[in-house]
């Protein structure tokens, strides 16, 4: 944890160049999003439950939730913006508050993506025979574990953990792989249950999508610690 | 005052400010009596001089005119060494000593002069004034002359008295500045005692407040600060004393709240953690500093932070929610808010009695449902056969076959669930010991091999060699006969059943995997519950009891083991379990 570069998050009161008022805003904006993070954690995680048992009251739970989150989205970027507005931040501020209004929009889509996951258990629930892949629950839980580690890395302003759920991302995309290719040779060998493998191959695409997200969540948090940009590493080795 | 002074600066201050007063006071008393000491001379010795004038002027009978009078009174004054003046009734300067004639008839007439207006009233007049005449601060005696109103002043020039004063003053200031000198010292040296005596007691004090461990006491000496040092010293003793308590008290607290079974967590009205114990560091998997931090730094569960606000506002709040990575974790709080705000959560894992419940309830069930199908059927066949089936022997043999069937079905599920209540109540002879696990598959896949013939499968040893294992041999083949023969049942559409191992440490896992329609991950969790049925329908119709995985479950618990099912890929299932390696 590096605390040489000001500290927007943990204590904003002690940072002499913000307001008090301004502290008092950021920590909010911060407290609101930790909420959204954990309740899209959540989603995650029950729309796995949903899609494995079967449980279509469950999927159904969880996409209502759908709007809470959107809900903190338009929240957090109007604290956000109201922050902006009364100006006088210190850099690492302005850092966390640019940080803050992206993030958001990264969770979003974790919770969309969720939603999907869950319109398409509920049309499983009822299929014959076993048709969600062994790996979909191993995939979602590391995918939910990206997620916390990323919200993890920003509340610890972790550089290190960062790090570690963009080298994880990888093992996300091989579980993609796997399942995508056992459910072609699956669609070829039952291709009445073309439908079905589908679906769950979209699961196994929105699964992967998140994951990605996830990266984003982190490549983000590393940006807040140290101010520099991680994002498309190629881009900017082609500069030089 | 802007300028902050330390408790000797003020010491010294103080001093020096009284002396100077002292010194003033001093030197003013000591200016107005020497002032009035030389007046009072003064006045004596001039009413001896008027006298003495105004005797020899009666003597002498001088004629009223400037002439005579004037030369006389040159000559007194001068042997006086003072001013003699004589003053006719009308007020006409007949004679004075500090002037000549000339001077003396040109001035103005003294009839008015204060003192000698007093003099012809009450006999001598006094005054002390500037004379115009000579310029300087003068002081006068007049009495009357010849009785005809005619009057003699003398007079005497006030110099010497302000010279006398004035070497007075800056003997006084002198004196004055030295001795506030030498007060100053005396004041800072004993400033500085006194303040290194409090500076001392400062610092012991601070030592203390930031180490209160390291508790020391003052020397006591017989001096008001020596008194301090007394009362600071009882103080020391019990700061400790209560310290000793609180420690005491802290500890036990600490105590309690570790050996709790429930996780406790405080919070303030802002959400930031107080206290946590360590079962509540367990379950929420918290690191060591996360006091004075916000639970949501760690802990996201919204469920819990709608409890936290709900007791905020209402006092009390309670409530499920699912924790952790998998298996998802059930946890039931119970949130208390404080009167001092912020909120005391108690949470418990009821992950085990939640299941325990559900089990307990699907038995019920499900026993009752498993023993009234071969009931029904044994009832109505026999209800047939009373009914007339009896006198057709022909038809009546197949009424008979179902009842046996049944009731060797009847009889098959007591057994069973007899052997499970006496494995669980720990009844079931046990004889655990090194058994080859080589020799124990081979005779297992033997025995299973003309069931697997009948169904176009192939059951085959996945090993070359095996270690042994520590474990009762009826048991372990009971478990090994069950899984392998679930996996020929099962298997609709498979090809082989494969026996593998895998060896892991202390403990061996032993594998059984098939190729056949696989179970839904969503009766993985299940499988091993008594009754419990993947697809009820067809596993009864192939004459299972429900309780053969309850069985080996059971079996493998009693041996120290672990069982479980996973999915394979791209289909199937294996069901495996671990028991301990036996000693080389």
């Amino acid at each position: 944890m590096s605390s040489d570069n000001g500290a927007p998050a943990n204590d904003l009161a002690a940072n002499p160049s913000t307001t008090p008022t301004a502290s008092s805003s950021l920590a909010a904006v911060r407290d609101r999003l930790l909420r959204m993070a954990g309740r899209v954690e959540q989603m995650i995680a029950e729309s796995q439950s949903a899609l494995v048992g079967r449980d279509v009251a469950l999927a159904g739970r969880v996409i209502d939730l759908d709007q809470e989150v959107n809900q903190a989205e338009l929240d957090i970027d109007e604290m956000c913006l109201a922050v902006l507005a009364r100006g006088q931040l210190s850099s690492a501020d302005l850092r966390f508050v640019t940080l803050a209004m992206k993030m958001v929009t990264d969770l979003e889509r974790i919770a969309d993506l969720a939603v999907n996951i869950c319109e398409r258990a509920i049309d499983l629930a009822s299929a014959n025979g076993i048709v969600v892949h062994p790996d979909i629950p191993r995939m979602s839980v590391l995918v939910r574990d990206l997620v916390r580690r990323a919200i993890d890395a920003f509340v610890d302003r972790d550089v290190d953990k960062a790090r570690t759920v963009i080298e994880k991302d990888d093992e996300v995309d091989t579980y993609y792989r796997v399942i995508f290719g056992d459910l072609l040779q699956q669609m070829q060998v039952q291709p009445e249950g073309l439908n079905e493998w589908i679906h769950v191959q979209s699961v196994a695409k929105w699964l992967e999508r998140m994951g990605d997200h996830a990266t984003n969540l982190a490549e983000l948090v590393i940006f807040m610690v140290q101010g520099r940009d991680v994002r498309h590493p190629a881009l900017r080795s082609a500069e030089r | 005052m802007s300028v902050k002074l330390g408790i000797r600066g003020k010491f010294f201050l103080v001093s020096l400010a009284f002396i100077a007063v002292v010194d003033v006071m001093i030197g003013v008393a000591l200016d107005h009596q020497l002032r009035g000491v030389l007046q009072s001379r003064i006045s004596d010795e001039l009413g001896r001089h008027v006298r003495s004038a105004r005797d020899g002027f009666e003597l002498a009978q001088l004629p009223p005119t400037i002439e005579a009078v004037d030369a006389v009174a040159d000559r007194v004054g001068r042997s006086m060494d003072a001013r003699v003046t004589v003053v006719d009734p009308e007020g006409v300067v007949l004679g004075d000593s500090v002037l000549d004639s000339a001077a003396v008839a040109a001035m103005e007439s003294h009839a008015q002069r204060p003192e000698i207006v007093a003099a012809l009233a009450n006999g001598e007049g006094r005054s002390e004034r500037f004379s115009t005449t000579l310029d300087t601060e003068m002081t006068y005696i007049a009495v009357p002359l010849y009785d005809d109103g005619s009057v003699i002043r003398v007079g005497l020039t006030m110099d010497n008295v302000q010279e006398t004063l004035a070497g007075l003053r800056t003997l006084v200031v002198l004196t004055g500045v030295l001795t506030s000198l030498a007060a100053a010292l005396l004041a800072a040296l004993a400033s500085e005692f006194l303040s290194r005596s409090l500076r001392r007691l400062i610092t012991r004090a601070h030592a203390i407040a930031s180490n209160p461990a390291e508790i020391a006491r003052l020397p006591e000496q017989a001096t008001e600060l020596g008194g301090l040092a007394g009362s600071f010293n009882s103080l020391v003793d019990e700061l400790e004393r209560t310290m000793g308590t609180n420690a005491a008290e802290r500890h036990r607290f600490g105590t309690v709240l570790d050996t709790m079974d429930h996780a406790v967590v405080a919070l303030d009205d802002e959400g930031r953690l107080t206290l946590v114990n360590r079962h509540a560091r367990q379950m929420m998997k918290l690191p060591e500093a996360v006091v004075g931090r916000p639970l949501l730094d760690y802990v996201r569960v919204p469920e819990l932070h709608d409890l936290v606000s709900a007791a905020a506002d209402s006092k009390a709040a309670s409530g499920e929610f699912e924790y952790g990575a998998t298996p998802r974790h059930k946890i039931r709080a119970h949130v208390t808010g404080q009167d001092a705000g912020g909120v005391v959560i108690v949470m418990h894992d009821v992950t085990e009695i939640r299941k325990l419940e559900r089990i307990r309830k699907d038995f019920v069930a499900n026993v009752s449902h498993e023993l009234q199908t071969p009931i029904a059927v044994i009832r109505a066949n026999t209800e047939t056969l009373l009914a007339g089936a009896l006198d057709h022997p022909e038809r009546s043999v197949e009424f008979v076959q179902a009842v046996h069937r049944h009731a060797e079905r009847l009889g098959r599920l007591v057994a069973d669930l007899l052997d499970i209540s006496r494995i669980e109540a720990g009844q079931y002879a046990m004889d655990v010991q090194s058994v080859d696990l080589d020799e124990m598959v081979d005779c297992t896949i033997e025995g299973l091999a003309t069931e697997a013939a009948a169904r176009k499968m192939e059951v085959r040893r996945g090993f070359d060699d095996a270690p042994s294992v520590l474990a009762d041999d009826n048991a372990l083949e009971q478990v090994l006969v069950n899984l392998v023969g679930n996996a020929i049942q099962y298997s609709d559409g498979g090809r082989e059943v494969e026996v593998a191992i895998v060896d892991q440490d202390s403990l061996v896992r032993i594998e059984v995997r098939d190729d056949g329609p696989g179970i839904d991950p969503k009766h993985h969790k299940r499988v091993f519950e008594r009754f419990y049925r993947v697809d009820s329908g067809r596993a009864r119709e192939k004459g299972g009891t429900g309780l053969g995985l309850a069985i080996v479950k059971h079996l493998v618990d009693a041996m120290g083991g672990s069982v479980g099912v996973d999915a394979r890929r791209p289909r199937g299932s294996t069901f495996w379990f671990t028991l301990p390696k036996a000693p080389r």
